[in-house]
């Protein structure tokens, strides 16, 4: 304590500080993102390049025709476009309201503590594997609409409306949570503008807090209908499969109570194996795949434009109802005289006669069908998660998870089940931690707007490409090209890059949300750029970075389409000795199997019992997270 | 109350009539935490009533309980009781949104809607249908006269009110709490945020205003307070909890405070 004060060079010497002219931390970045920006316009160019061959061949008449023969060379998509249209609509009629109601209510009625529960209960209703919905799509929505439509002599409950109904609860979260951050941007001090006007508490959300957070919305609405183009498994399993079933009876009930086929589910078919052999059948097969990529991609960049900081900055401003008749200024002398007139003029004549006109019951009936939307989209949620557990309950034993599968999945267990999806998801985590650390390195402290808002649209993009169409690029690539075969390091690959925008994007948010006083000490103390990286911005984004893994895990965890041609098998595989050719057995592709075929009972058993155990290692991997993870969004959404 | 009767009794010019707003006993806690205790204030009509004391000590808090915005906040608990024309308040009778239209309020940061100046002008009016729809420009027009922005909008009533400087953006709030025709006009801080040339415009509007209105504000600045305030209040803190330490009329509690806490703070500013 009392220690002279020594002049602090005796005690020790400096060295003038390391400087290199360039740094790692650079070049890391610039690789990582230059993987991710490859990925996605390698993938779009490999798509355009092969489909070429159907082009020449069939022209225009590829997207207008209705012929879909591939023994005669005959290739016609409309009613595969036709068909994601219809499903896609049904999806959206239900879901935009239900789930935009929904989010009025949680964001501006539930106190805070429900509303954190509610929407973890919605997150995890987003982490729910397609295949399972599909599962549940085929034991229970297929009955449901069936029976329900009796009256229209259906040939089976395997329809459009079913497939998109299915979509609809599979959106529903989609629609919700954004719109929900949405309406959360809008600061508080509006809505207690309105309210010291004397409006109402639903008046003020729906007159100023909706319109202020439209653009939200509408970006909400638009990213869901991206999913629900591209669902290849769920509606896979319950859409029916008709090749060339074009709808006969516009404006009726009809055209969605028949089988179909959509671009997304015509590639998660047999066909696609079939096709490779020939030049021309497979170019018509990646055509549907770059069809639909065009679709969802023109889908996810307007929802990425109308959201971009540039257009959130400065909101449209439309020059709305002038006044109709906008009076010519009244002259007067001199402004005493004015004041006199008009204080006159409001005394004598008040403008204000009635008093407010308040609607109690229309007021009361809409918070009541939003709270409606809530309960709704909880309960679907909680329901589905009971009967999984429920039906799958009695498979559950300790032999079920320490046994091999026996009998074509009618006995024996889902040992390596398990170890193939460990295996899988353990391989994307390797692959997608660097890149995605790289790229939001680039994108929050490399890169200044309109660069980093190009970077945002590439990750927007690849997170709303289609998972059917990663595997489609597998195909391609790993499978043919690197002659590969089915091979789990290629299917670990894909899952990697398919979690890179979920990684990135939580640790964007983190970053976003550092204190600049953090950086700028570090800077103060002369470290350069990089060193500021590795001493502050990264150790204080694990928290991102550890959130936005097991959110990324768990989606991958769950994903059957991008491993179904290049990764897994449904029998026969153990541990992989090698890479080319050592495909792994999965969880979900033994669900997308079984579900197939799920008559026999003692086979339904095993089915439910491994939903049951996929949505285990799902929900855990979510639940470590959540919690977390909403909040430091939430710090984001509402900074 | 024998605080309040030896301060009537100072100020005896004071003619006595109903009072528009009385706070009998009033108290609030947030989230648990008592932040005002026994809030004993009345308030005469056309006067401007200001509310002064020290940052933190509960005059938002308790101008925000005379519209019951209040209530907007979570874990708000208030007691005792608040009369306006001598009705309570709190039991009732009148719903809260009513209220409201009757009180209206301006705050600290002027809030205006990302919509056309017209458009914000009426919005309150137009929502409730309080007027024809004929005659939403004639509202508009006196309501802006009225905050005396009209001069200076009359040619961009379909521009952005975003783009307006931030003392026209008060003043429009102004405005449009005007058009609703509100007998009391409560002001959180209206000016701590605007320019000199502004804060006057808004003194002088004040100043014409308590000729049809009765205006509660609440003020950091003791010059404004001066200038503007018939009668004043001062909010202290005593014991962690916010207490009116004394009102009195402006010149008696300005020159002359009896209380020790209204010495310190006038002392500090
Ligand atoms: N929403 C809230 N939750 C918890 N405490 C609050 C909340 N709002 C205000 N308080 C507390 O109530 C007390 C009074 O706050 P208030 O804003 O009324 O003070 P004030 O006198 O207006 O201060 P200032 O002059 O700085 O505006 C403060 O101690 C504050 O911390
Ligand atoms: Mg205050």
């Amino acid at each position: 304590m009392n220690s002279p004060a020594v002049p602090i060079t005796d005690t020790y010497s400096v060295v003038a500080p390391d400087r290199r002219r360039w740094s790692y931390t650079l070049v890391f970045s610039v690789i990582g993102t230059a993987v991710t920006a490859g990925f996605v316009v390698g993938m779009v160019a490999l798509f355009a390049w092969q489909t070429l061959p159907v082009l020449s061949h069939s022209g225009l008449g590829y997207v207008t025709s209705n012929n879909w023969h591939y023994r005669q060379q005959m290739f016609g998509a409309l009613s595969m476009i036709v068909g994601t249209l219809l499903v896609s609509a049904v999806a959206l009629c239900v879901a935009a309201p239900v789930g935009i109601g929904a989010a009025i209510i949680t964001s501006e009625f539930l106190p805070g503590r429900a509303r954190l529960m509610v929407k973890i209960v919605i997150e995890l209703l987003a982490g729910i594997p397609s295949v399972v919905y599909g599962l549940v799509g085929i034991l229970y929505l297929r009955t449901f609409v069936y029976d329900t439509f009796e009256s229209f002599d259906l040939h089976s409950g395997d329809t459009i409306l079913t497939a998109g109904l299915l979509l609809a609860v599979m959106i529903l979260p989609t629609v919700m949570t954004l719109s929900d951050d949405a309406l959360r941007a809008v600061p508080a001090l509006q809505r207690q503008a309105a309210r010291g006007l004397g409006l109402s508490r639903l008046s003020a959300v729906m007159h100023v807090a909706l319109p202020q957070a439209r653009i939200g919305v509408i970006a909400a609405v638009l990213l869901a209908l991206g999913r629900a183009l591209g669902e290849a498994i769920a509606v896979f399993l319950v859409v029916g499969r008709q090749d060339n079933n074009l709808p006969t009876q516009p404006f009726t009930l009809r055209p969605l109570l028949e089988s179909g086929q959509t671009l997304a589910s015509k590639l998660g078919g047999a066909e696609i194996n079939i096709a490779y052999g020939d030049p021309l059948h497979w170019a018509a097969v990646v055509g549907l795949g770059l069809m639909l990529l065009v679709m969802v991609g023109t889908v996810t960049l307007l929802a990425a434009a109308l959201t971009s900081p540039k257009s959130a900055a400065s909101p449209p401003q439309p020059v709305e109802n002038a006044p109709k008749h906008a009076r010519p200024t009244k002259t007067h002398s001199t402004k005493g005289t004015s004041d006199a007139l008009l204080t006159a003029r409001l005394a004598q004549e008040p403008a204000v006669t009635r008093l407010p006109k308040r609607r109690k019951w229309l007021e009361r009936f809409s918070i009541g069908s939003f709270a409606a939307c809530t309960l709704l989209a909880t309960g679907v949620m909680l329901a589905m998660i009971l009967a999984i557990f429920y039906r799958g309950s009695s498979a559950l034993s300790l032999r079920f998870f320490t046994e091999q599968i026996k009998l074509v999945g009618a006995d024996g267990g889902i040992f390596f089940n398990i170890i193939g999806t460990l295996l899988l998801i353990t391989t994307a985590l390797c692959v997608c931690t660097p890149i995605a650390v790289a790229v939001a390195l680039m994108q929050s402290v490399y890169l200044r707007e309109r660069a980093a808002r190009g970077l945002g649209m590439v990750l927007y993009l690849l997170n709303g490409t289609p998972s059917i169409l990663f595997g489609l690029f597998g195909l391609v690539v790993f499978v043919k090209f690197l002659g590969w075969g089915k091979s789990w390091l290629a299917g670990g690959i894909l899952l990697g890059l398919m979690m890179i925008p979920i990684v990135t994007v939580a640790l964007v948010e983190r970053m976003k949300a550092l204190p600049k006083k953090y950086i700028e000490a570090a800077r103060g103390l002369g470290l350069s750029k990089s060193q500021t990286v590795w001493s502050v911005i990264i150790p204080q984004s694990r928290a991102g970075l550890v959130t936005g893994s097991l959110l990324g895990l768990a989606r991958a965890a769950g994903e059957t389409a991008p491993i179904m041609f290049t990764a897994t098998i449904f029998a026969g595989a153990m541990f992989p000795r090698g890479i080319v050719e050592s495909p792994v057995l999965s969880l979900p592709y033994h669900i997308f199997i079984l579900a197939q075929d799920s008559f026999d009972p003692r086979v339904g058993e095993k089915l439910w019992g491994t939903a049951a155990a996929l949505l285990m290692i799902v929900m855990l991997l979510s639940l470590i997270a959540l919690p977390v993870r909403l909040r430091i969004h939430e710090e984001a959404v509402s900074a | 109350m024998l605080k309040l009767a030896q301060d009537s009794a100072c100020c005896s010019t004071e003619t006595v009539s109903p009072a528009v707003l009385e706070a009998r006993g009033l108290s609030v806690s947030i989230a648990g935490r008592p932040i005002l205790k026994d809030v004993n204030l009345t308030i005469q009509p056309r006067q401007v009533f200001g509310i002064i004391g020290p940052s933190g000590a509960g005059k938002s808090t308790l101008i925000k309980c005379f519209n019951r915005l209040i209530e907007l906040t979570p874990r708000a608990v208030v007691s005792g009781d608040i009369t306006f024309n001598q009705g309570s308040i709190l039991s009732g009778a009148l719903h809260p949104d009513d209220l409201r239209v009757r009180i209206g309020m301006l705050f600290q940061q002027p809030v205006v809607f990302p919509k056309s100046i017209y458009q914000n002008v009426i919005f309150g009016v137009r929502r409730l249908r309080m007027v024809s729809r004929r005659a939403l420009p004639d509202v508009a027009e006196a309501a802006l006269r009225e905050a005396a922005l009209w001069e200076e909008v009359k040619d961009r009533l379909t521009d952005s009110a975003l783009k307006l400087s931030v003392g026209q953006q008060q003043r429009l709030c102004l405005a449009r709490t005007l058009a609703m025709q509100p007998e009391v006009i409560l002001m959180d801080e209206p000016t701590s945020a605007l320019d000199p040339r502004s804060t006057e415009a808004i003194e002088q509007l004040m100043l014409r205003l308590k000729e049809r209105h009765t205006i509660v504000l609440v003020t950091h600045n003791i010059g404004q307070a001066r200038r503007v305030c018939d009668w004043l209040a001062c909010v202290c803190v005593n014991n962690g909890v916010g207490e009116v330490a004394e009102t009195a009329c402006c010149d008696q509690m300005l020159d002359n405070p009896c209380c020790q806490a209204v010495v310190d703070y006038l002392k500090r500013n």
